[in-house]
């Protein structure tokens, strides 16, 4: 199947309205690695969806599987020892899990972007910006040197790059970390892709940058209707751009919902912790720690991965895993706890 | 008032850059630190924040005595550092420890974890040549820290990351020091173990009555660590006042837009957001440092350095302008 057949029979997002159909839809996605240890299940059992001018942000500490899940979608987990062993990822009703290598190559970088953390290790040392961003256009657009060099300097000048014609001729060492992540977005963005993964884009900038980034982020996504998955740690970049929340733990998501139901109305006994745990401005005085470590998921313990650190167990919650469930009197759609308790006030 | 614990006069490091090994001058001069003064009394914490390149780690470094100033006075208890002897330097690393950021590679991945934390102690000669005591002496910092004395004979790769900032804190107090530096100590922790270190630091520090300087980008945790903030841009400090004060008014444009760049959970008011990046510490603008992107600069600024000067009786800031 050719890439050009597919964007004939995928759905466009504009012709669908009201409630539009998921551009990306993750279902009970399982990524495991084969180690010496053991099998370590990094993703396991999730599912989430984004719909187009969606921001979707993934959350949750390190090891809690959220980048495993932002590389299975990009058809980048290192194998061996990474695999994965279930589930599906729909990119406008098309399945990507088990797509032929050249196949992925030609969907990635096209209709999925991504960006990462770190933009000095992401982008080549040794090429220029133009031949960074040239050698992209060209790789899934039939254009010449010269239409893709002008498509270039159109799209850095989109993501506010100041003076275009020399930052294009500049390698990677000769920008700041903001403009490095600037000309990451640009390469990412330039062949307007449907969905961007944005895997903790602001975390190594200072934080008068990481304004200007979620800035611009949430102003592309609002001018190109792309869906946005962003995978972060920080509740504070979540309340800033993010329209839904997966709060994941242990390789599972724990909680869903909106923005608001996750950050104000939190459900789950790690959401609420992680959530208090915070240094917030303004407030003094002892911090409420959760105790203890995340579990080995190499060896997890049977029951809810989160029971050994939580304040509120009962003798269930080491019994079995938890279903990720709707909750009593919150009609919100989309909104799933993965606690037993879910329904006692706390 | 009694003196401060340690004193920092106008302090500077400045680093030649490029020339070649031939050339008699160097090509550039970079202004890491550009005349700093500050002190913390006993039992206090100053917070140094700001961003990258602003020269906070630098300033932590010269007073660890792990960088040569190129000008300036650092005095612990009222002694010149500079002018130690070798005497009394052995002292001063007793009294000064320091706690780094990334406990993967702060830590000697071959040593166990009662190694690591008994190395200070038998080198400035503490236990008195006395294994059995060191070994008691490691337990006990091993308890203090809530780490579980059982794991002593363990590496470093067998602890989670919040575990060996523990262990690193260990080290830093097993010598029984007066004051630590602590340079970006829970940057590289995850959110749920964030808030067990900070907690641990206050509680050895009301134990110990210890004196912090800390180092950090992060305003949220500064705030609740600190007394005393000191706000660093491009190698000055811009303002200077305690904690409650200056997070509640700050002065300075900086500041101000540091702060509101901080994101709240419940989204709050959009931050305030400057132009631009700070300007490269080889090429500092003329008069005040921060004019380039202030939205208050007047073309005084471009003339004018402004001094750190008092605006409230205990609340100093650097702008020709301040916030009221």
């Amino acid at each position: 199947m050719t890439l050009v057949e597919d964007r004939g029979t995928a759905p466009s997002p504009a012709l669908r309205s009201g409630s539009a159909a998921p551009l990306l839809e993750v279902r009970n996605l399982s990524t495991h690695f084969f180690t010496d240890r053991g099998v370590v299940k990094a993703v396991d059992d999730v599912s989430f969806s984004v719909a187009p001018g969606e921001v979707v942000a993934v959350v949750g500490e390190s090891g809690s599987g959220k980048s495993v899940t932002s590389m299975s979608i990009m058809g980048l987990v290192p194998n061996p020892p990474g695999r994965i062993v279930g589930g599906q990822i729909l990119l406008q009703g098309r399945d990507l899990v088990g797509l032929p290598r050249k196949a992925m190559q030609d969907i990635r970088g096209d209709r999925i972007a991504m960006i990462f953390q770190d933009p000095m290790t992401s982008l080549d040392p040794v090429f220029t910006v133009e031949d960074q961003m040239v050698e992209t256009l060209r790789r899934h657009r039939d254009l010449s040197r010269g239409e893709a060099r002008d498509i270039a300097l159109e799209t850095l000048d989109k993501v506010h790059v100041p003076d275009p014609p020399r930052r294009l001729k500049a390698y990677p060492f000769e920008l700041s970390g903001g403009l490095r992540q600037r000309v990451m977005i640009a390469i990412a963005l330039s062949c307007q892709p449907a969905l961007l993964i944005a895997d903790e884009p602001t975390t190594a900038l200072d934080v008068t940058v990481q304004a200007q980034i979620l800035q611009l982020l949430t102003e592309l996504q609002r001018d190109n209707g792309m869906g946005i998955v962003l995978i972060t740690h920080d509740f504070g970049v979540v309340a800033q751009c993010a329209d839904r929340v997966v709060v994941m733990y242990a390789g599972r998501v724990m909680e869903t919902g909106s923005r608001e139901a996750v950050l104000q109305r939190p459900r789950h006994p790690y959401t609420q912790a992680l959530l208090r745990s915070r240094p917030r401005l303004g407030e003094r005085g002892r911090l409420t720690a959760i105790p203890g470590i995340p579990p080995d998921l190499a060896n997890p313990l049977p029951g809810c991965p989160f029971a050994n650190r939580c304040a509120e167990t009962v003798d269930a919650c080491w019994a079995g895993l938890p279903a990720l469930q709707s909750v009593a009197g919150d009609a919100e759609p989309g909104r799933r706890v993965r606690c037993i308790r879910r329904e006692s006030p706390t | 008032m009694s003196e401060p614990l340690l004193e920092v006069r106008d302090l500077a490091k400045r680093f030649p850059i490029g020339g070649g090994f031939l050339s008699r001058r160097p090509a550039a001069e970079l202004r890491a630190v550009d005349g700093v003064s500050f002190s913390i009394a006993e039992g206090e914490t100053l917070g140094l924040v700001g961003e990258s390149g602003c020269g906070k780690s630098t300033t932590g470094k010269m007073v660890m005595r792990l960088l040569a100033p190129t000008a300036g006075r650092i005095a612990y208890a009222g002694e010149d550092v500079a002018g130690m002897t070798d005497d009394r330097t052995r002292w001063f690393r007793q009294q000064v420890q320091m706690v780094f950021q990334d406990p993967f590679s702060s830590l000697n991945p071959r040593k166990t974890v009662a190694e690591i934390v008994g190395q200070p102690i038998a080198l400035l000669g503490e236990d008195g040549g006395d294994r059995r005591r060191l070994r008691e002496r490691v337990f006990e910092l091993l308890d203090m820290v809530g780490l579980d004395p059982n794991h002593a004979n363990r590496y470093p790769h067998q602890f989670s990351g919040g575990q060996r900032q523990r262990i690193g804190i260990a080290r830093a107090l097993a010598v029984r020091p007066k004051l630590i530096v602590l340079d970006e100590p829970v940057s590289a922790l995850d959110l749920s173990i964030q808030a067990q270190i900070i907690n641990l630091l206050t509680d050895l520090q009301r134990e110990f009555g210890l004196s912090y300087l800390f180092i950090s980008h992060d305003l949220n945790v500064v705030e609740y660590l600190s007394h005393r903030v000191a706000v660093m841009y491009l190698g000055k400090i811009v303002e200077a006042a305690p904690a409650e004060a200056l997070f509640r008014a700050p002065k300075h444009p900086y500041t101000q837009a540091l702060l509101s760049a901080v994101l709240s959970e419940d989204g709050g008011s959009a931050p305030m957001v400057l132009e631009g990046e700070i300007p490269s510490p080889m090429a500092v603008p003329s008069g005040c440092r921060f004019r380039t992107r202030c939205p208050r600069a007047e073309p005084r600024c471009a003339e004018v350095e402004p001094a750190l000067e008092p605006r409230a009786a205990t609340h100093r800031a650097a702008c020709h302008f301040p916030v009221s």
